[in-house]
């Protein structure tokens, strides 16, 4: 008897127990979903801006117009060749007979700044042989956007026949 | 299942429904009409942005989105645009941002993403500026914050830092003032090189702290 009514209160224990586990699983997981929803909501109630901020450098570009000898010491007979493409220098041939030991000769380069910053001429290229001297004599403290200037260089060879080099000169930007 | 929990079950699917809707109006794209579809809570206000200052040979400007007639189309976008810069060089940016909303807004985070090609211009550019809001109608202004020679990646922080929970009232507006330097250090400076950056603060309501 007191098993059958232990049984039998069980059982509707066990019932209440399941039905009860039922409304509130299902409470539970209808306010998560509830929340969840508010929250997703909430996060739309934002708004970004966009500040895009876009850069680009400026580029230095420097074309030799012209090469002219100023000066020189004496010589027998001396000749100058310009390649020229596009109003740019690309070679210059010198044909010099010279009794003179070593030679000295100043050229002057005629350059225009075709970039979009100033620049300043900072030196010859390191790489010319060391059978030869070349070196800046005078050089404008700064050459501006369009500007054309002169440069003058000093070249120093004892005696050499079709002798040829390469050499170019640096530019930099000008910082004032 | 009892009578308290039918109701509290009720009740939820009534919310469920509710905020579903809320959320649907939300995401619609199809809404034409401003007042149903206005979730604008600031607004650029273009004809106060402006290059302030710059330096010599710099092409600087401020763009925003237009379409075909001129007007512009999106007042939460701008574009500041910088070019020719060179070692030593700078220039300086007014961005003036307006709440249009009926609630008090704050700042929750900023962002920032980086795309280029140059790595050495992302380490040459720094920047410095101050927050401004004007308030009362633009009577005064407070200074909320100023910042000075932040490097690129450290610039979303520094604003971050000095925007959020700073309380933005309605009407109220915001002035970035944003200057960019590069560096003079021209050893580090590439030429012909390019940066571009997308700075992102994200604009919420204002919910004040439990101790004020």
């Amino acid at each position: 008897m007191a098993v059958r009514h232990f049984i039998r209160k069980y059982r509707i224990r066990k019932k209440r127990r399941v039905g009860n586990l039922l409304s509130i699983g299902t409470i539970c997981i209808v306010l998560v979903i509830a929340f969840g929803f508010l929250g997703a909501s909430y996060a739309l109630w934002d708004q970004p801006f966009v500040i895009f901020g876009s850069i680009n450098t400026g580029h230095i570009s420097v074309v030799v117009r012209d090469v002219v000898l100023e000066s020189s010491d004496s010589y027998d007979s001396l000749s100058m060749n310009k390649n020229i493409e596009d109003n740019t220098v690309e070679r210059v041939d010198m044909d010099i007979v010279t009794d003179a030991y070593p030679f000295n000769a100043v050229l002057v380069f005629v350059v225009e700044n075709n970039g979009t910053i100033p620049v300043v001429c900072e030196g010859i290229d390191a790489s010319v042989p060391d059978s030869i001297q070349v070196q800046i004599v005078d050089a404008p403290d700064e050459i501006a956007v369009g500007q054309t200037a002169s440069i003058k260089v000093k070249i120093t060879k004892g005696y050499c026949k079709d002798f040829e080099f390469t050499t170019f000169l640096r530019f930099v930007q000008s910082i004032s | 299942m009892n009578r308290g929990g039918k109701s509290l079950l009720i009740f939820s699917l009534i919310a469920l429904i509710l905020i579903g809707l809320e959320y649907a109006m939300e995401v619609e794209q199809g809404f034409k009409e401003q007042p149903l579809f206005n979730t604008a809570l600031m607004q650029m206000v273009p004809e106060k942005c402006r290059v302030v200052d710059m330096s010599e040979g710099i092409d600087a400007s401020i763009e925003f989105k237009r379409d075909e007639s001129g007007n512009i189309v999106d007042r939460s976008f701008v574009r500041l645009v910088a070019d020719n810069v060179y070692a030593g060089s700078n220039v300086s940016y007014r961005i003036v941002v307006k709440n249009i909303s009926t609630i008090p807004i704050s700042v929750e985070r900023c962002t920032l993403s980086i795309n280029g090609t140059s790595d050495s211009l992302a380490d040459s550019i720094y920047f410095s500026g101050s927050i401004k809001i004007y308030r009362h109608d633009n009577e005064y202004y407070d200074v909320i914050g100023t910042f000075k020679n932040v490097g690129i990646s450290e610039l979303a922080d520094s604003i971050t830092n000095i925007m959020k929970y700073r309380k933005i009232d309605t009407t109220e507006e915001v002035i970035i003032e944003l200057e960019q330097q590069f560096d003079r250090n021209d050893s580090w400076f590439v030429l012909d090189g390019e940066l571009s950056y997308v700075l992102t603060p994200v604009f919420v309501q204002y919910f004040p702290s439990e101790n004020t």
